[in-house]
C-alpha cells in the first residue's frame, strides 16, 4: 500500500506521516545550509521560519567534528587545536542540546547559542600554558571581524536541558551550554595606559564638559534651607497648581538651586529670578494639551508602546523622549485608569521579541473584550490593591464593585490571582519563581492591579474614552497629599491644560 | 565631598515594549533623592556626552561607528553588523531611539566621575546611569552597549597603579573582567549567581591569565542568598582583597537586580543588606566611584539607589521609611515604604558552600601577597589636561603623617589596623563629607612584583 496521505494521519501518527510533516523542514535545511552564508537570501525568508531553520542548522554544525567545522569556515588545517578532545566533546554535547531545545517559546533565545567560535579554554584551568593561548589567538586574529561568541539571552527562561550521551566520548561531560568563556586576545582586552601621571600639589584644575548644577560648599546648610523655603513661598499671585499652599516639608528644589548657582550664590538675586522665570519656564513645554493627550492614547491603542511610531504618527508636536516621559507619568494617572478600562491595556501579553508587537493580536483582543464586556465582574477581592493608592489617605475602601461592566473579561480572573499573590509580598514576584516575561506583570514588574474595575468608574460604559462628560459621575480621586501637607509640584504640569478645559472635576485629580 | 552625576534626559530613553531594562528607573531614583533632601548635600553635575574618541579608548572603532550610525529607520540595512555586534531585534540589545546618545551619556558620566576622583575634586562620585558591565570591546551584551565601567577604570589608571572593581550585580561582570583579564593593574571582584544563568562566566576557577592571574576574583552563588550570609561573605572577601591588593581607587557597581523580588534576579537581599556592602566599601576611605547596573523591578531599584546615595552621604539613618511625595509616588504603592522585606524563597547557599568559597579565594590571594608596583618613566598626557611634571620632586620628599602607611605594614593585622585607624580618624573628625584625607603617594611604589617582571 502506498504511503498514507497527510490528511489521513491518525491520532496515533504513523511514522511516515510524521516524516511527511518533517519533509519541508529537511528541504529547508538543505537550502539553509547553503544559504547560511548569504545573508540576503536568509533575509528573504519569513521571520518565524528563520529561527527554526537556523537552530536546526546550528544543531548540524554542533554535531560536526571540529575539523569539519573549521574547514567549513575556511580555516582548514591551519589551526592547531588546544585540548582537541575536550572541545570536541563539549561541542558535541552542546550540539545535541540545541537539537532538543524547545523551539516554541524560546526560539529567540536558543537561536542565539552559536557555537561557531573556538573557545579559549585557558581561562578554565589553573595551569595556563601560553602555548595554548597562541593558536586560539591566531584563530581569533584571523577571524578578527567575525567572531560571534556564544550568547545567551538574558531575560528568557532557559530551557531545561536535555542531557544526552554522545556515542563517541570517553568522559561524559554533562551538557552545559549556558557556560561561556572569558575571551583572551587583543580584541578583547583593554589597552592599559602606559605609565602613571603624577599628582600635583593643590591641583584642582579640572576642565571637562560636565555642567555644575549645584555646589553645597559655598553656603552653609541653614542658609540653603531658608532659601528653599523662600523659593517655594507663595506670593498669592500664582495660578493653578501653584496656588496650593505649601506645607512644612521643604523639599530640595533643583531649579531653585541651579538658579542660585547661576547667580553666584546670591540668594536675593536668585529669588528674584525665580519668580520671574517660573512662569516662562513653565509655559515653554511641560504642559500637554488635551489633544496631545488624546492623540497619545490613540497612538498607544494603535501601536502599543512603540513610542517611535506614536511620535511619528500621532503626537508630532513632542519628541520621542517627551512621549516616554509622559507615558511614565500618565500610566499612574486617572486617565490611565479610564483608558485601561476599555482597552485592557497593560494586560496584553507582550511577545518575546521586544520591538515587535503583534498588532493583529491586539486588535482581535480588543474586539474580543468589547464583546465580552457584558460579563459580570468578579467579587471585590480584586479591588483591594488597585484602590490602595486612593485608600491610603482617604480610607475609602470600596468593597462593592458596582461596575457591572467589565472591559477586562477573562482578564479579571487573572488579575485576582495576581492580587492575592501580591498581598503576600510587596516586592514583586513571590516564591522565588521567576515569572516569565509575558505573565501577569506590567512591564515594570509591577502587578497590573490598577486597571481593574475601579468602582469609581462605575457608571462608565466602556466605550467612549473621549467622552469626558462622564466625569460628573466620577467621585473625585483625592489628590494624594503626604503627611506634611506638601504636594508634588512637578507632575501635575502635564494635566494643567486638561484641568483648565474643565474636563476634570477637581484640580486635585491630577495625581500621578 | 560627594559628586553626583545625573542627566535629566536619561529617563526618556526607552528600550522597547516588553524590555526589562528601563532607564526610567534612574529618573525615579533621582526623584527620590530630591524628595529625601539628599540633593543639596552633593555637588551635582550634568555629565557630558562622551565622544567617539573617548569611547574608542576601549571599544573597537567599527563598533562605535556602527552604534552611532544606526537608528530605527535604517537599522535593517545593517544585518551583517547587527549580527556581528549582537544588536537588534533578536537579541537582548535592541535598537531604539537615542541609543547612542544614551550610552554616550552613561559613559560620559563615569569618565567624568573618574576624572574628578583623579583630580581630588571629590572623594566619592555617584553615577546611577552607569554600571553597564556586560558590554565588550566590539559587542553589545546583556542590555549593555558601551562599557562605561571600563572607560572609567582606564581613566583612573592614569593616576592610580592599582584599581579595584567590585560588582554586586546578580550577573557576573564579564565585560569588565574580560577587559582586564590579563593585567594586574585592575583587580575585578564579582559576586553573582552562577549556574545556568547569564552570562555563564564567573566560576570560582576564573582567576585571570598571564599577568592578570589571581587578579580576577569570582564569587559564584546560588539562588536565594540572604542579607547576613551575603554581607558576611562580602566583608571577608573584600577585606582580604583590599589588604592584599592595596588599590588606589575602587569602583563599585551596585546592580540592584540582586535585590529580592527582582524581575530577573534570584537573590533575596533587602535594600539594607545591599547597602551594607556600599557602606563597607566606603569605610576604606579610598576614592570611590559608585555606579548603577542591573535592576528590573524599577520601584525597588530607585528605592535601593536612593538609599545608597544616603549611605554614601552618611545620612541614610536620617531617611524616614515613609516615602515622601515625589513625581513618581504612585509607583511605590501599595506600601510607600522605602525598605523591602525578604521573601520566603529557599536559600541554596549552604554554609559549607560559602566556606569553601572563602577558603579558595584566600588561597588564590596568597599568590599575590605583595601588591605589584609600576615602574614609570613616561608620563602620558592626561586626557583633558596637559600636565608638566613640576611638582614630582617636591612630593617625593614629603613625609607621611600620623597614621602609619599601609606599605610600611608587615603583617595583615597591621594593615588592617591602619585601615581601621584611618576610618576611625575620619569619623572622629566628624567628617560628614569625606575630605581629602589620604596622601596618595603610596598608591604606587616600586616594589617589584614577586612573580612577574613588569616592563611597562
Amino acid at each position: 500500500m502506498a504511503e498514507p496521505s497527510v490528511e489521513s494521519s491518525s491520532p496515533g501518527g504513523s511514522a511516515t506521516s510524521d516524516d511527511h510533516e518533517f519533509d519541508p523542514s529537511a528541504d529547508m535545511l538543505v537550502h539553509d545550509f547553503d544559504d547560511e552564508r548569504t545573508l540576503e537570501e536568509e533575509e528573504m525568508m519569513e521571520g518565524e521560519t528563520n529561527f527554526s531553520s537556523e537552530i536546526e542548522d546550528l544543531a548540524r554544525e554542533g554535531d560536526m567534528p571540529i575539523h569539519e567545522l573549521l574547514s567549513l569556515y575556511g580555516y582548514g588545517s591551519t589551526v592547531r587545536l588546544p585540548e582537541e578532545d575536550e572541545e570536541e566533546e563539549e561541542e558535541e554535547e552542546e550540539g545535541e542540546d540545541d537539537e532538543d531545545a524547545d523551539n516554541d517559546d524560546n526560539s529567540g533565545c536558543s537561536g542565539e547559542n552559536k557555537e561557531e567560535n573556538i573557545k579559549d579554554s585557558s581561562g578554565q584551568e589553573d595551569e595556563t600554558q601560553s602555548s595554548n593561548d597562541d593558536p586560539s589567538q591566531s584563530v581569533a586574529s584571523q577571524d578578527a571581524q567575525e567572531i560571534i561568541r556564544p550568547r545567551r539571552c538574558k531575560y528568557f527562561d532557559t530551557n531545561s536541558e536535555v542531557e544526552e550521551e554522545s556515542e563517541e566520548d570517553e568522559d561524559y561531560i554533562p551538557s552545559e551550554d549556558w557556560k561561556k568563556e572569558i575571551m583572551v586576545g587583543s580584541m578583547f582586552q583593554a589597552e592599559i595606559p602606559v605609565g602613571i601621571c603624577r599628582y600635583k600639589e593643590n591641583e584642582k584644575v579640572y576642565e571637562n564638559d560636565d555642567q555644575l548644577l549645584w555646589d553645597p560648599e559655598y553656603l552653609p546648610e541653614d542658609k540653603v534651607i531658608i532659601f528653599l523655603k523662600d523659593a517655594c513661598r507663595r506670593t498669592g499671585d500664582e495660578k493653578g497648581v501653584e496656588a496650593i499652599p505649601e506645607g512644612s516639608h521643604i523639599k530640595d528644589n533643583e531649579q531653585a538651586l541651579y538658579e542660585l548657582v547661576k547667580c553666584n550664590f546670591d540668594t536675593e538675586e536668585a529669588l528674584r529670578r525665580l519668580r520671574f522665570n517660573v512662569k516662562a519656564a513653565r509655559e515653554e513645554l511641560s504642559v500637554w494639551t488635551e489633544e496631545e493627550c488624546r492623540n497619545f492614547e490613540q497612538g498607544l491603542k494603535a501601536y502599543g508602546k512603540d513610542f517611535h511610531l506614536i511620535q511619528a504618527n500621532k503626537v508630532r508636536t513632542r519628541s520621542v523622549g517627551e512621549c516616554v516621559a509622559f507615558y511614565y507619568m500618565w500610566k499612574k494617572s486617572e486617565r490611565y485608569d479610564f483608558f485601561a478600562q476599555q482597552t485592557r491595556f497593560g494586560k496584553k501579553k507582550y511577545n518575546l521579541h521586544p520591538g515587535v508587537t503583534d498588532y493583529m493580536d491586539r486588535l482581535l483582543d480588543e474586539s474580543e473584550s468589547a464583546a465580552s464586556s457584558r460579563a459580570p465582574s468578579p467579587p471585590p477581592t480584586a479591588s483591594n490593591s488597585s484602590n490602595s493608592q486612593s485608600e491610603k489617605e482617604d480610607g475609602t475602601v470600596s468593597t462593592t464593585n458596582q461596575n457591572g461592566v467589565s472591559s477586562n473579561g477573562p482578564g479579571e480572573i487573572l488579575n485576582k490571582e495576581e492580587v492575592k499573590v501580591e498581598g503576600l509580598h510587596i516586592n514583586g514576584p513571590t516564591g522565588g519563581n521567576k515569572k516569565p516575561l509575558h505573565a501577569d506583570m506590567d512591564t515594570n514588574g509591577y502587578e497590573t492591579d490598577n486597571l481593574t474595575t475601579d468602582p469609581k468608574l462605575a457608571h462608565m460604559t466602556a466605550r467612549n474614552e473621549n467622552d469626558f462628560d462622564e466625569k460628573s459621575e466620577r467621585p473625585a480621586k483625592r489628590r494624594r497629599v503626604n503627611s506634611n501637607g506638601k504636594e508634588s509640584p512637578g507632575s501635575s504640569e502635564f494635566f494643567q491644560e486638561a484641568i483648565s478645559h474643565g474636563k476634570f472635576e477637581e484640580l486635585e485629580n491630577t495625581d500621578d | 565631598m560627594v559628586a553626583y552625576f545625573h542627566d535629566p534626559d536619561i529617563g526618556s530613553y526607552y528600550y522597547g515594549a516588553g524590555h526589562p531594562m528601563k532607564p526610567q528607573r534612574i529618573r525615579m531614583t533621582h526623584s527620590l533623592i530630591v524628595s529625601y533632601n539628599l540633593y543639596k548635600h552633593m555637588e551635582v553635575y550634568r555629565p557630558h556626552k562622551s565622544d567617539v574618541n573617548e569611547l574608542t579608548l576601549f571599544h573597537d572603532y567599527e563598533y562605535v561607528d556602527f552604534l552611532s550610525s544606526i537608528s530605527l529607520e535604517n537599522y535593517r540595512d545593517f544585518t551583517h553588523q547587527l549580527k556581528r555586534f549582537n544588536v537588534g531585534e533578536a537579541t537582548d540589545c535592541p535598537v531604539f531611539d537615542g541609543l547612542f546618545q544614551f550610552q554616550q551619556s552613561c559613559a560620559g558620566a563615569s569618565i567624568d566621575g573618574a576624572s574628578k576622583l583623579n583630580h581630588h575634586c571629590a572623594d566619592i562620585c555617584v553615577n546611577w546611569s552607569g554600571g553597564l558591565h556586560h558590554a565588550k570591546m566590539s559587542e553589545a551584551s546583556g542590555f549593555c552597549y558601551i562599557n562605561d565601567i571600563v572607560l572609567g577604570i582606564l581613566e583612573l589608571l592614569k593616576y592610580h597603579a592599582r584599581v579595584m572593581y567590585i560588582d554586586i550585580d546578580v550577573h557576573h561582570g564579564d565585560g569588565v573582567e574580560e577587559a582586564f583579564y590579563v593585567t594586574h593593574r585592575v583587580m575585578t571582584v564579582s559576586f553573582h549567581k552562577f549556574g545556568d544563568y547569564f552570562p555563564g562566566t564567573g566560576d570560582i576557577t576564573d582567576i585571570g591569565v598571564h599577568h592578570g592571574k589571581y587578579y580576577s576574583v569570582n564569587v559564584p552563588l546560588n539562588d536565594g542568598i540572604t542579607d547576613e550570609a551575603f554581607y558576611e561573605l562580602f566583608q571577608v572577601v573584600i577585606d582580604k582583597c583590599v589588604q592584599t591588593y592595596k588599590p588606589g581607587a575602587i569602583i563599585l557597581q551596585c546592580g540592584a537586580d540582586s535585590l529580592t523580588g527582582d524581575r530577573l534576579g534570584r537573590f533575596n537581599l533587602t535594600i539594607k543588606g545591599h547597602a551594607r556592602c556600599v557602606e563597607h566599601v566606603r569605610s576604606y576611605n579610598l576614592p570611590l566611584l559608585v555606579l548603577g547596573g542591573g535592576g528590573y523591578t524599577i520601584r525597588n531599584v530607585s528605592r535601593c539607589w536612593a538609599y545608597e546615595t544616603g549611605v554614601v552621604l552618611n545620612k541614610h539613618l536620617e531617611m524616614p521609611d515613609q516615602i515622601s511625595l515625589n513625581d513618581y509616588y504612585d509607583y511605590y504603592a501599595p506600601d510607600f515604604q522605602l525598605h523591602l522585606q525578604p521573601s520566603n524563597i529557599a536559600n541554596y547557599n549552604s554554609p559549607e558552600h560559602l566556606n569553601r568559597i572563602k577558603i579558595r579565594i584566600a588561597e588564590n590571594l596568597r599568590n599575590i601577597e605583595h601588591a605589584p608596583g609600576v615602574q614609570f618613566s613616561y608620563v602620558p598626557p592626561d586626557f583633558f589636561n596637559s600636565d608638566p611634571e613640576d611638582e614630582s620632586e617636591k612630593e617625593n620628599n614629603e613625609n607621611q603623617k600620623q597614621i602609619k602607611d599601609l606599605d610600611m605594614c608587615d603583617t595583615a593585622e597591621e594593615r588592617k589596623s591602619v585601615l581601621v585607624a584611618t576610618s576611625i580618624k575620619s569619623r572622629e573628625l566628624g567628617v560628614n563629607h569625606l575630605l581629602r584625607r589620604k596622601n596618595y603617594e603610596d598608591d604606587f611604589f616600586d616594589i617589584p612584583d614577586r612573580d612577574q617582571n613588569i616592563i611597562v
